[in-house]
């Protein structure tokens, strides 16, 4: 008769002269409950499995009660005299259920409880099956939303540098990719035939080239076979870091260079390779190293490339703590190298499509960029066919070019769409996991397709081009530079900045703050629901500052006392903004009517804030300061 | 044999390969030729060299030069 474990809560019974006793030899301890033969429940089926200590479990809860604490409390459960006791037994299964329904028929039985058995969680590692499969990732990444939103690839080069493509394998597969052989570059090995861009063999890089399809469909594959040994009797996927120096000034000369009317207008990089081990590089501190020296050639040709308008994705690696490449050797957990974790790339770990992270994924820091990886994207799933699994970090980064190609195809790059503004869009609205807000092993979050196809922009056209959505500044409204807001910013980086910054009169404190005003006006139209008429309404508190600010300064006695607040606040505070053309109504009122209306929301847009990548801290702070002037200022 | 880079700071336009092999008194197997010579922006450039002639490539009264700079072995971030 097959039996199944339960737990059976008894009632407790004056400890009897002679009994029998339950002790545990499994735990470092013995514990010891007696109980008298005749308080022994008489279950059909029953066997007590005596190894197990008999546990003093406090009195029942109430379903209505909070499961919460209220209040500590150092008492002994065994002393409460309203405590039961657990023990541990084996029911026959034909009968437990209805017995354990109606466990007080037996005297002295509060309750029979289930015994499941309980495991880890499983994590996916080198040798683990596949987790789903082509169609979910495009699922994961909102690949149809993305379709609705014009976002499919259409005009982007997405150069695939690795092994080589092979067109005819992703043709079998069904896949009619557009491809630029003119474009492409394939190094010349001494000795060998000529390489064809487009038929190299089916590899690493046509897996790659497979994955980045899968969300931008349309867009244009160039095949940049840098992974091809010029060494003999090496393997064939390996290259030297000097191949994809060639390599990318390449690519530099192809985005400099003329374009055709209707050429690509954007381009994307996806790099799934890097330096396994150090060992093959000089030391660190060495001026010729290259794992955390910026000026090492190639770290500065990927610079060169990103500032040309380059979109480049870097896979972080696959030699995570739990289960390493082999060839990682001593280098487990080591960190970043390199190009990637370059600050102008995006360096992407790899999570299942039960977006967990694989346990193979090198966590951060970056050895350049100390905050790496950027993002997570999807890996170790049933894909190309090349492998039987498409993993590695080396599936995820070409799926997260995928999505940012789609991207680009919507909003092309320019000096209102730069690849930084790309990749804090990237980070910003992704879906966060592990720790909130950046973590070391997914970035700031799993990349959102879904969120990003709702994009309606980086920030206004220019007039003349393509109305790509994303609200006007204001009429007569200067603009930052990207040099003038980082210049501002630089004053509120130090600890303590928002108090030495803050000048007592509040027209000197908003001349130091302007410029990062206006430089996070863009980045606030992002936030879901509130980023538009928070937007709105720090527009109208500059408008005001702007006219106040023209009349003699007025100084104040300086203090800095902020105060909560309450969602109700900030929403009511909020909703005078939600009307289109309230900011410059809302304006025309004196500076502290319009800063009583608009502090509540930033204090509410403090925390949001707080989030966006490498800026956010000095940005809160420099916030900080002009409100504790216009509290002083005010009396608020 | 270990290849490594170097750059060359030429402010007067793209230092021609030959320029270069001559005036460092190097041997043709001694620079990569088909490397080249490869922008790197600001006025540098970087070449390809046997790390045995290294050496070699030292400051002069027309350009500044930094290096060696590594060349690891780089690969793909596959399962293995």
């Amino acid at each position: 008769m097959t039996k199944r474990p339960v737990l059976i809560e008894l009632s407790q019974s004056p400890a009897p002269e002679e009994g029998i006793v339950f002790e545990s030899t499994a735990t470092p301890f013995k514990t010891a409950f007696a109980m008298a033969p005749a308080d022994m429940p008489s279950l059909p089926g029953l066997e007590i499995d005596h190894s197990f200590p008999a546990v003093a479990i406090p009195p029942t809860v109430s379903r209505a009660d909070t499961t919460e604490s209220t209040r500590l409390s150092f008492e002994s459960v065994e002393d409460d005299p309203h405590a039961t006791v657990l023990i541990r037994g084996f029911m026959d299964e034909s009968t437990v259920e209805s017995v354990a329904a109606a466990p007080m028929s037996a005297p002295g039985v509060r309750a029979i409880y289930a015994d499941p058995l309980i495991e880890p969680c499983p994590l996916t590692c080198i040798g683990s099956p596949a987790v789903g499969d082509t169609a979910r990732v495009a699922s994961a990444v909102c690949v149809s939303k993305l379709r609705s939103a014009r976002m499919t690839g259409t005009g982007v080069l997405l150069a695939i540098v690795d092994t080589g493509i092979n067109l005819p394998y992703l043709r079998s597969r069904g896949l009619t990719p557009n491809f630029n052989s003119s474009r492409s570059w394939v190094p010349t090995i001494p000795g060998q035939p000529p390489l064809v861009p487009g038929n190299l063999p089916v590899d690493h890089g046509t897996m790659c080239a497979y994955d980045a399809l899968i969300a931008a469909p349309d867009s244009t594959l160039v095949d940049i076979a840098v992974l091809q040994s010029r060494r003999p009797g090496r393997t064939v996927m390996e290259g030297l870091l000097s191949d994809a120096v060639l390599a990318y000034s390449f690519l530099h000369r192809i985005l400099t260079g003329p374009r055709r009317p209707g050429d690509f207008h954007s381009m994307v990089v996806s790099n799934s390779w890097g330096m396994f081990r150090r060992e093959w590089d000089f030391p660190v501190g060495h001026p010729g190293n290259y794992s955390d020296n910026p000026n090492h050639p190639f770290n500065r040709i990927v610079g060169r490339l990103a500032q040309a308008g380059a979109d480049i994705l870097f896979a972080a690696g696959n030699c995570g703590r739990e289960c390493p490449d082999s060839r990682c050797g001593a280098e487990v957990d080591a960190g970043i190298f390199g190009a990637n974790s370059h600050a102008d790339v995006l360096s992407v770990a790899g999570v299942d499509l039960n977006k967990n992270r694989v346990g193979y994924s090198t966590r951060g820091p970056g050895h350049l960029a100390r905050q790496k990886p950027d993002i997570a994207s999807f890996t170790h799933f049933k894909g190309s066919g090349v492998y039987p699994v498409d993993g590695g970090t080396s599936a995820a980064t070409p799926v997260a070019a995928g999505v940012v190609a789609a991207v680009r195809s919507r909003f092309p790059v320019g000096p209102t769409a730069t690849p930084a503004m790309l990749r804090n869009a990237v980070t910003r609205l992704s879906d966060d996991k592990g720790t909130i807000g950046f973590d070391f092993e997914y970035g700031w979050g799993v990349i959102s397709g879904c969120k990003l196809s709702q994009m309606s922009g980086f920030t206004s056209a220019p007039s003349g081009g393509p109305d790509i959505g994303g609200p006007q500044p204001s009429e007569g409204q200067e603009q930052t530079s990207d040099e003038e807001f980082m210049e501002a910013l630089a004053a509120f980086r130090e600890p303590g900045a928002d108090l030495a910054a803050a000048a007592p009169d509040v027209c000197g404190t908003y001349k130091k703050v302007k410029p990062i005003l206006q430089g996070i006006l863009p980045f606030l139209k992002f936030i879901p629901n509130i980023g538009k008429p928070a937007a709105k309404a720090i527009e109208s508190l500059m408008a005001a500052l702007d006219a106040f600010c023209g009349t003699s300064p007025v100084s104040a006695a300086f203090s800095l006392e902020g105060s909560g607040v309450s969602e109700e606040n900030f929403a009511s505070a909020l909703s005078e903004f939600e009307q289109s053309g309230s900011s410059v109504a809302a304006a025309a009122a004196d500076i502290c009517t319009t800063y009583k209306k608009v502090k509540p929301i930033l204090e509410g847009l403090l925390p949001f804030l707080a989030l966006i990548p490498n800026i956010g801290k000095p940005v809160v702070a420099a916030l900080k300061a002009l409100m504790a002037a216009l509290n002083a200022h005010c009396g608020a | 044999m270990a290849t490594v880079m170097m750059t060359i700071h030429a402010s007067g336009g793209t230092p021609d390969l030959q320029e270069i092999t001559k005036k460092y008194g190097l041997a043709p197997s001694e620079i990569d030729a088909e490397f080249g010579v490869v922008p790197l922006g600001n006025d540098d450039y970087t070449i390809l060299v046997e790390s045995t002639a290294a050496h070699k490539i030292t400051p002069n009264t027309d350009w500044d030069t930094e290096g060696p700079y590594s060349n690891p072995k780089i690969e793909p971030f596959n399962l293995q």
